[in-house]
């Protein structure tokens, strides 16, 4: 009879009971994500890892085995190369980025109009993106007559070759990426919102000064942020693409002949997609690799307010 | 069929040439270089005889009313097409905004002489034309009629062969020459039908050639000369005496015909590199490296900063006196020249590796239409495209923008307007495609190509940089290509 | 008076570094706006003067704006408007729900779900495009904004983890509290969690409506007609690299795409900076 009664309870609730199990709320939330990853990005993936072990021309693609990734380990070392430029402007850009976006986002983050008016002006590079119009503005301000040329004669240094001189030319474009640090710098302000204004007071009665009140309030707060936009940030530094696509083409001598502009090339140039997705799936796994590591590190330095679910 | 290309080429150049001699656009001077005459026709040194022998009687009766322009149209379309049914095309192109001007007003022209079919016009610059058109062959969602240049072997996987068009007249070839379609035929298939024909040139400054006491270039001047010249040149412009030169083609493909008649970079089976020996390409390289280490050639940065656009050209901005251009781009750098204020621009040969050796190029087709293989309608393309290349009215108002036509009853039209410098360009393409030896000038461009070249861009590079020597430079990248045949 | 002419001082030197500063910063962007006065020969050759040397050549504004087949601007930019909106608009929504489930909600497998969003983010998209062509045109949507537009509307990586580590800045005790309450996770996301993600949730609508308004391979792959282009794939045809470039009108028209994204900033942004003196969340 008891158990009866109780299975009976226990039928009645099933629906709002399983609804409301983790496991329930969470693939209802999930769905979206769930949904379009299996519709439209799981498929290309996996069809991509196939071409990656074909020939595929966009036409025929036979079976080739690990050719693909045979010839790249043992054959290209143009990928190779192009593997340590593009770790070379990661390590240049990111860090400058962040740190940039991460002090104007702190000195502006302030109530007067004045700083409203710096950040709207800071973040104005920002968005003209990655257009052929920004292309062609940073060109001609590194030009052989540009502004910036003309600015290192006048204190005498003379003209630079920017673009053409191989130890050169990683700078104007990491200066780019640098300049354009307004997604960034708006997380940050976001971030540092939600720092509770108590916790400065709290500070400041004990006598703290400013950069102690940073180091020891803002930082640790702040760092699941600076983790996020740091992870962000390597990612893309990797996918790096539009620079070397509209600025350089590559050049001088593959210095700036970037993974995804070299994957690009050899797939929609030079026809070669069955390698173009192999050589993705390694930047992959490149790209994964150093993620993790950050993640690994994290646990040191960043601080859950809601305590780490680990 | 190479020997057919070459013989029918020479042939077709020697009429337009004696076309634009003529000028005025007299009727009886209209060629019908016609898809009727015979390929074995090898004499063309008689061609002007010829011309108006037989071929005259074979023209249709209303040519010579195209060549007056008076509005009539030389070939006869058809009253309808699709059996009136109606259907819808797609056409693209890449361009500038003056060529997409132009070529919708003469689709609409198209739409309207036939209500049923509508064409749907996409548009695009360069670079995203060539990012777009790989994913549509991936996705087996090829536009029906789409603009391609000669690299046609990357692509011929998706190209219907226009042959049976042309032979059921669908396409009228009346008044295109052997010639003119050979420089479209490859692989065994007529893979497109040329928009226009151009050739290297050299596009020099005459007024700054006239300041620094130098003569124009004879037809035969060398590479020697040109270097001469441009540390002469350098003085007067204050800057670089000569802007870009297409270094990979001034190495390879023009620079290896350039030492024997017959010998080529490619073979013409796009199957593996001609050359055995990778030495052919070193004297190029190393006059380049002399040169931007003199200051008489601009180094990679300020190429890079010059970019591709003809108008952006140092010789076009009055930087550099001379520079290696495409025929059909010698209008855009005159017009920017000219605006600039730097003077007059002219067009000249390409410099030779020895005054009594061979040119190493010849006429080629600078863009043409292809059909692609698995249209719902390629009759109606094909009617398309035989409007497109044969409409006097639609070519009224494309101009020749992209290269000169090369239908003659269209150049008959066009040749009374045609500017000085135009008549230049005319005669330029007809004097190249005379040349005996151009006939032995492989224009094919395997897939590997594009690879390359950019392999090449970068060894000069390293050059320059003093990394390298010229010599390893050549071996690298011949090394680089026999193993890119090799796959 | 020593102290109040120190901190005058201080805030003296403070204005001239950050204004100096943002000066050096905006410049590039001033230049290309005088360049949309400009003609060519100006933009390329004179490129150290700021100010036209070659005349004002107003001309570029309409010559700009008149488009490509009888299309202007104006429909470039609605159409800009209309994908950059809803893509923006699926975004959030999604993006905020997911990050929820993955932050919050202790199920099975959302470690691997956490992993496959971070690999979306890094396998280069020009591999995936032709499978993801193959399935819009069998869905027969090629042509159409709905291969722009429906991804956003499940779920964004970047904007996933974003709203995911603000997220973790919401303290527990709140969901507890809430769940006493008599919510149950539903009604915990849509009172407490969404609310409290404001800042997130802003940040995510200034960046993702630029990066759509900004977004050139999307629509270069699935639009065709002129008719219906974004302005960045119109803005492209002005430069084209195998002809003539007008970079006047391009100047002209990048700097009147500039406006609405501006503007979109400057609306939203008083919402980040309002109220950071006020108590904080966790407080």
């Amino acid at each position: 009879m008891k158990n009866q009664a109780n299975s009976a309870v226990k039928e009645k609730k099933t629906f709002r009971q399983i609804m409301c199990t983790d496991n329930a709320v969470g693939y209802v939330f999930a769905a979206p994500f769930i949904i379009g990853f299996c519709g439209l990005t799981l498929f290309p993936m996996l069809l991509s890892l196939y071409y990656s072990m074909t020939n595929y021309n966009f036409v025929n693609s036979d079976f080739i085995g690990l050719a693909n990734y045979a010839r790249m380990f043992f054959e290209d070392s143009k990928f190779w190369y192009s593997v340590w430029r593009t770790l070379i402007y990661v390590v240049l850009a990111v860090p400058a980025k962040l740190i940039f976006a991460l002090l104007v986002a702190y000195f502006l983050t302030r109530e007067t109009k004045i700083a409203s008016l710096y950040r709207a002006v800071y973040y104005l590079p920002s968005l003209v993106g990655g257009s052929v119009a920004v292309a062609l503005v940073w060109k001609q301000m590194f030009a052989r007559k540009g502004m910036i040329n003309s600015i290192l004669k006048l204190i005498g240094i003379g003209r630079l070759n920017w673009m053409g001189d191989k130890a050169l030319v990683m700078f104007p474009l990491a200066l780019l990426t640098v300049w354009q640090f307004g997604s960034s710098m708006i997380i940050f302000a976001a971030g540092l919102k939600e720092i509770p204004s108590t916790y400065y007071e709290a500070a400041e009665i004990d006598g703290a000064n400013a950069f102690q009140r940073f180091i020891k309030i803002t930082l640790p707060c702040l760092s699941p942020v600076i983790l996020y936009n740091l992870v962000m940030q390597t990612i893309t530094g990797f996918m790096v693409f539009t620079q070397a696509f509209i600025i350089t083409q590559g050049g001088p001598a593959d210095a700036t002949n970037f993974i995804a502009y070299y994957i690009y090339n050899q797939g929609f140039k030079y026809q070669d997609m069955g390698y173009a997705s192999a050589l993705s799936w390694v930047l992959l796994i490149v790209i994964s690799a150093v993620t993790l590591v950050i993640f690994k590190t994290s646990k040191k330095w960043v601080f859950y307010e809601a305590g780490n679910d680990d | 069929m190479r020997l057919k290309k070459a013989t029918a080429l020479a042939m077709a150049s020697v009429m337009a040439l004696s076309l634009t001699a003529c000028g005025g656009g007299e009727k009886a001077e209209t060629t019908a270089a016609g898809g009727t005459e015979t390929t074995k026709a090898a004499e063309e040194t008689k061609a002007e005889e010829k011309k108006e022998g037989t071929d005259a009687a074979e023209a249709p009766e209303d040519n010579g009313g195209a060549a007056e322009g008076s509005g009539t149209e030389a070939v006869e379309f058809p009253a309808e097409l699709n059996g009136g049914e109606p259907c819808t095309i797609r056409f693209a192109w890449w361009g500038g905004q003056t060529r997409h001007e132009r070529t919708e007003a003469v689709v609409k022209m198209f739409m309207e002489k036939y209500p049923n079919v509508t064409i749907e016009m996409e548009p695009s610059d360069f670079d995203g034309y060539f990012q777009k058109l790989p994913t549509l062959i991936g996705a087996q969602d090829v536009w029906d009629v789409f603009q391609l240049g000669n690299n046609w072997a990357e692509f011929n996987a998706v190209i219907t062969d226009l042959t049976p068009y042309i032979e059921d007249k669908t396409i009228n070839t009346d008044y295109i020459s052997d010639g003119f379609l050979a420089t479209t035929y490859d692989l065994d298939m007529q893979m497109e039908i040329s928009l226009g024909t151009n050739a290297h040139c050299i596009i020099y400054n005459a007024d700054l050639f006239e300041e620094a006491g130098l003569d124009a270039p004879a037809e035969n001047w060398t590479w020697a000369d040109y270097e001469e010249y441009s540390e002469k040149l350098k003085e007067v412009t204050g800057e670089y005496g000569s802007s870009s030169l297409e270094e990979f083609y001034g190495a390879c493909t023009v620079g290896v015909p350039q030492y024997e008649d017959g010998l080529n970079f490619f073979k013409a089976d796009n199957s593996g590199l001609m050359i055995e020996d990778p030495s052919y390409m070193v004297p190029f390289i190393e006059m380049i490296q002399r040169m931007t280490e003199s200051g008489a050639y601009p180094d990679r940065g300020a190429l890079n900063e010059m970019g591709t656009a003809p108008e952006q050209n140092f010789v076009a901005t009055g930087d550099a006196a001379m520079t290696w251009a495409l025929s059909n781009q010698v209008l855009a750098m005159a017009k920017a020249a000219e605006e600039n204020g730097v003077g007059t621009l002219k067009i000249a040969t390409l410099p030779r590796m020895t005054a009594d050796g061979p040119s190493g190029y010849a006429v080629k087709s600078s863009q043409g239409l292809a059909i692609y293989n698995k249209t719902e309608y390629p009759e109606v393309c094909a009617a398309f495209i035989n409007f497109f290349i044969n409409s006097v009215e639609a070519n009224k108002i494309l101009l020749g923008e992209r290269g000169v036509p090369v239908t003659s009853a269209v150049r008959d039209a066009l040749s009374p307007s045609l500017t000085e410098l135009e008549k230049d360009i005319y005669n330029y393409i007809g004097m190249v495609g005379g040349w005996e030896d151009s006939k032995n000038v492989f224009i094919n461009e395997p897939s590997q190509q594009a690879a390359i070249k950019d392999e090449f861009k970068s060894q000069l590079d390293k050059v320059n940089a003093g990394e390298i020597t010229a010599q390893q430079a050549a071996q690298n990248v011949f090394d680089f290509a026999t193993s890119a045949f090799s796959r | 008076m020593g102290m109040h002419a120190k901190r005058r001082i201080g805030k003296i030197i403070y204005h001239l570094l950050i204004g100096g500063f943002g000066v050096l910063m905006v410049y590039p962007i001033f230049w290309m706006i005088m360049g949309a006065f400009k003609n060519n020969n100006d933009i390329l050759n004179h490129s150290a003067s700021f100010f036209p040397t070659l005349g004002w050549h107003m001309e570029n504004w309409a010559n700009g704006w008149k488009g490509y087949s009888g299309v202007t601007f104006g429909t470039f930019f609605r159409n800009s408007l209309i994908v950059a909106a809803l893509s923006t608009l699926g975004t959030v929504i999604s993006s905020s729900m997911v990050a929820y489930a993955l932050a919050r909600v202790k199920f099975k497998g959302r470690k691997i779900l956490f992993w496959c969003m971070l690999a979306t983010l890094m396998l280069p998209g020009q591999v995936i495009l032709i499978p993801q062509y193959m399935i819009y045109n069998s869905l027969g949507v090629v042509g159409t904004y709905f291969p722009l537009i429906f991804p956003h509307f499940c779920g964004q990586a970047f904007f996933i983890y974003q709203m995911m580590q603000f997220c973790q800045g919401i303290p527990r005790e709140l969901d507890e509290a809430a769940f006493v309450d008599g919510c149950n996770k539903y009604m915990i996301y849509f009172k407490i969690v969404l609310p409290l993600l404001k800042p997130s949730i802003i940040t995510t609508l200034i960046i993702q409506f630029y990066w759509k308004w900004d977004d050139f391979m999307g629509p270069l792959i699935y639009l065709s007609k002129p008719v219906t282009w974004t302005a960045s794939v119109a803005l492209k045809n002005f430069a084209d690299a195998s002809g003539q470039s007008d970079y006047g009108a391009l100047f002209a028209m990048s700097t009147l795409s500039l406006i609405p994204v501006f503007l979109i900033f400057l609306i939203f942004n008083r919402q980040l900076v309002e109220g950071v003196s006020s108590t904080g969340l966790k407080g």
